[in-house]
């Protein structure tokens, strides 16, 4: 069990973390979300011991990680693909690590049959791609067989059978009563790996709560209609105050004729009854289900530390005022070279 | 991972179970913390792997291996060639001068400052390198224990500087008998009949006091540029730089005897075991000039100073 209470750091003039607080429990895996800069890896580094903090205590199994008597038993960290010496052969890496604790050479190999780096393992690891670097990575926080994982996205440059098997192990040592901790943008993953899920942005935590509550609290099931009669689908609609019509952008799925829109607050069956009543024509009608993408968007829309400029012909990004966890409004982030007018509280959307 | 061999891992998919005990993704008591634990042994076997591991290692080994004879051997040619030159027309004398044994050990003894240099880029890779390949994540990660971690990598690379440099100074010692077969010599006096043994032991302690001592400048640059320059500055820079403003500056005496206490000059006192005490008119100036054995303890003190400000440094700093 990882255990972090109020944690903060503070580089410089910069608060890097803020007030952290979580646990991520045995027997679960923990998805930890937030974007680029948002404080995952430090997070990690800190509950290490590689990064001290400034107020705060991250504990492991109870204890402190530096003050455990058997530190690779109890976590394996996967923080960095890049972590062996470049002149040094994978095996004599897994080695090094493994004698610190007095783990013999018979795990050695078995961790790396277990990665397949078993044909590569006497190559020296600067001639390592990004794959088989990340694989090392595994297989040194496996020497000791720990009762904790924590893992600061694993899966960057594994081949997707990689990414399967990486799902498979998580979900493996969950079962086994151990925790979890895995830290990754790939939306999709996370939502088939992690039980419960932690959002971090700029520092501080956003919201603590689970994969399937996640998911339902902060998307909006919607319908996708594409019709050639727009005036008329308003006018059905026109008499129903809670059903909201919005007109969407054409994706790639979608046919070429007709106009895209998203009805809000109306159900698929009592839809696609009216229509056929009204004989309103439509190219394509169909649910979107809320996903976990969709959803994390929202939440963390505002929390973007890193602002791409928008590409020639698209709209400027709009971040749109967002509410942090104790539920006030936030100043949403600025693109580069922009001067955003006055968005004041309350606007409508 | 995709499937190369047909092991027992993989039987699931195959529709077999095998137990995961088996296949090594669970160890059962296997790893259990009371058989798998840190200790400082296993630490120090570790870095001793890390060390061996390295092509750098063996190429700098090589390196003081070659260069401690090399060096001796030119010290010695160099004290023959004089006991055959006529001070006085420069030509070479009908029946050369016996050699005095004890300016032969001095030679010897003064080889060891090339060395130095060559065992402290070796002191200060064995850390920095952990800090420009990010392997000191993995490292720390694996021992959180920073001082533990610092103490094993000194013991480790002070014994492998030891070895190596005690293979260099027995190698000397068949020079120095192979180039005075034959030759007239004069014996060392009884005062200094140990300084053969203070010279052969003495040098390696030296020089793993030198590799602790630059392992502390490496701890606290962690870059190898930074460690590097500040050995070659320490080494040699700053006596030159002190030697020049000392000719400058004639009345500072006290310049002298700053320079007496550098590490270069440092090692050459101790290794010459009072010999070059006796020798010299002693600093005119009588400010402080330390003997054979404050040279020793004052060579410590370096390595120890070093040591223990690049650990605290080390400990506290943090590993982004």
């Amino acid at each position: 069990m990882i255990e972090i209470e109020g944690l903060t750091k503070r580089f410089g003039g910069k608060t890097a973390l803020d007030n952290v607080s979580f646990c991520a429990h045995d027997g679960k895996v923990t998805g930890f979300l937030g974007p680029n800069g948002a404080g995952k890896s430090t997070t990690m580094r800190t509950a290490l011991g590689l990064i001290a903090q400034n107020a705060g205590t991250a504990l492991i199994d109870g204890r402190a990680f530096a003050s455990l008597k058997s530190p690779m038993t109890t976590v394996g960290a996967v923080l960095d693909a890049k972590s062996a010496h470049r002149g040094r052969s994978a095996y004599a890496h897994l080695r090094s690590l493994a004698l610190t604790n007095g783990i013999g050479r018979k795990r050695v190999d078995e961790v790396i049959d277990i990665t397949g780096i078993a044909s590569v393992s006497a190559r020296k690891a600067g001639a390592f791609s990004l794959g088989m670097s990340q694989r090392l990575s595994i297989a040194a926080a496996l020497l000791g067989d720990p009762h904790n994982l924590v893992l600061d996205e694993p899966v960057n440059g594994l081949d997707p059978e990689g990414v399967k098997w990486i799902r498979e192990l998580c979900r493996f040592y969950a079962s086994q009563g151990r925790a979890v901790l895995l830290s990754s943008h790939l939306m999709s993953e996370v939502a088939l790996t992690a039980d419960d899920l932690v959002i971090i942005g700029q520092g501080r935590i956003l919201e603590t709560t689970t994969v399937p509550d996640f998911v339902a609290e902060h998307s909006e099931h919607s319908i996708r209609v594409v019709t050639p009669e727009p005036g008329k689908l308003h006018d059905i609609f026109s008499h129903a105050p809670q059903v909201r019509i919005v007109s969407d952008e054409r994706k790639a799925g979608d046919p070429a004729r007709g106009e895209v829109f998203r009805i809000f607050g109306a159900e698929l069956e009592a839809s696609a009854d009216v229509f056929a009543r009204a004989q309103l024509v439509t190219y394509e009608l169909m649910e979107e289900r809320p996903s976990l993408e969709e959803a994390y968007m929202t939440l963390t829309h505002s929390q973007v530390q890193y602002v791409t400029r928008e590409l020639p012909g698209e709209r400027p990004i709009d971040y749109g005022p967002s509410t942090d966890s104790s539920g006030r409004e936030t100043a949403p982030p600025q693109s580069p070279g922009e001067t955003r007018p006055d968005t004041t509280m309350g606007a409508q959307r | 991972m995709s499937g190369s061999t047909t092991r027992k891992e993989q039987s699931p998919r195959s529709g077999g179970h095998a137990s995961p005990s088996a296949t090594g993704y669970t160890t059962g008591r296997r790893m259990s913390s009371l058989r798998v634990h840190l200790s400082f042994m296993g630490c120090v076997h570790s870095e001793i792997v890390k060390l061996v591991s390295l092509v750098s290692t063996w190429w700098l080994m090589g390196i003081s291996l070659v260069l401690i004879p090399a060096m001796s051997a030119l010290g010695i040619w160099s004290v023959i060639l004089v006991s055959s030159t006529n001070m006085h027309t420069g030509g070479k004398l009908a029946k050369p001068r016996p050699l005095a044994v004890s300016d032969l050990w001095l030679q010897i003894g003064s080889s060891i400052g090339i060395a130095a240099l060559v065992i402290g880029i070796f002191g200060v890779m064995s850390v920095t390198s952990e800090y420009t390949t990010s392997a000191i994540q993995s490292s720390l990660v694996a021992n959180p224990r920073r001082v533990m971690f610092m103490n094993s990598k000194a013991v480790a690379t002070a014994v492998f500087t030891f070895v190596v440099s005690l293979a260099g100074m027995l190698v000397s010692w068949l020079v120095y008998e192979g180039m005075t077969y034959g030759r007239t010599v004069t014996p060392l006096s009884h005062s200094h009949a140990a300084v053969p043994y203070l010279v052969i032991f003495g040098a390696p302690v030296s020089l793993a006091l030198v590799s602790v001592m630059s392992l502390g400048l490496g701890a606290i640059c962690r870059s190898t540029a930074g460690g590097v320059f500040s050995v070659v500055g320490l080494l040699i820079l700053l006596p030159s730089v002190l030697g020049i403003v000392s000719v400058v500056g004639k009345s500072m005496g006290w310049l002298s005897s700053i320079g007496e206490c550098l590490p270069d000059s440092a090692i050459g006192n101790f290794l010459s075991g009072g010999i070059a005490d006796s020798q010299s008119s002693g600093a005119s100036s009588g400010y402080f000039s330390p003997n054979w054995w404050q040279s020793g303890i004052i060579l410590c003190a370096w390595a120890v100073v070093f040591y223990a400000v690049g650990t605290v440094v080390l400990k506290h700093s943090d590993v982004k």
